[in-house]
């Protein structure tokens, strides 16, 4: 794992599994998720390119 | 990637990685987030990334920044896709902006950095209704990567 010096101030930002729930509850990535999955149904990627 | 980057810490259990941009608009929370959104034998993750707002508890990559640091927050995004890789050698990697313009950030960046993308990693593009190898000066909606 590399570490980032501003990220060492854990107290203050929070535990791993903290951050996991903050961040599993974003409804952006969910949009974001839900908006992949309808692009790549309505354009599917050829099977020659997906080996 | 040799190009300046900023140093991220991962949250492997979910496939987080977080970094912080340093600029002029201060100390800003990134996020890139891998998804798995198709099973294998496809094994697609969606590459989501964004700002991170406390307050809000949400990410956003509706926001212009301006932290004038551009170049160093792609390289650093692509520095995620190198180690997810590393991880996840078969993963096929799905990116797209949340808007047409920040999609086309994301293909400045690889084509900024195309010399050393193109060489670890098959990149292809969905234009004019057509999923198409990746070139340079071509205007794409979505990008697939994988590594070669």
């Amino acid at each position: 794992m590399k570490n980032n010096k501003g990220l060492e101030k854990r107290a203050v930002d929070g535990s791993s599994t903290e951050k996991l729930a903050k961040y599993a509850k974003s409804p952006y990535f969910t949009k974001k998720d839900k908006k992949a999955v309808e692009f790549l149904q309505k354009h599917p990627v050829p099977t020659k390119f997906l080996k | 990637m040799k190009a300046d980057k900023y140093e991220y810490n991962k949250i492997p259990e979910e496939l987080y990685y977080e970094f912080f941009s340093e600029g002029p608009k201060g100390k800003i929370k990134k996020l890139v987030r891998y998804k798995l959104i198709s099973e294998p034998p496809d094994y697609i993750f969606n590459l989501s990334f964004g700002d991170w707002n406390e307050k809000t508890f949400d990410a956003d990559d509706s926001i212009t920044t301006n932290n004038k640091d551009r170049q160093k927050v792609f390289a650093t995004v692509a520095d995620t896709v190198l180690d997810f890789t590393q991880l996840h050698p078969e993963a096929f990697i799905f990116a797209q902006g949340s808007t047409l313009s920040r999609t086309r950030l994301y293909q400045m960046g690889i084509s900024a950095f195309w010399e050393e993308i193109g060489g670890l990693f098959r990149v292809i593009g969905y234009v004019n209704g057509e999923w198409k190898p990746f070139r340079k000066g071509i205007n794409y909606q979505a990008f697939l990567i994988k590594r070669k």
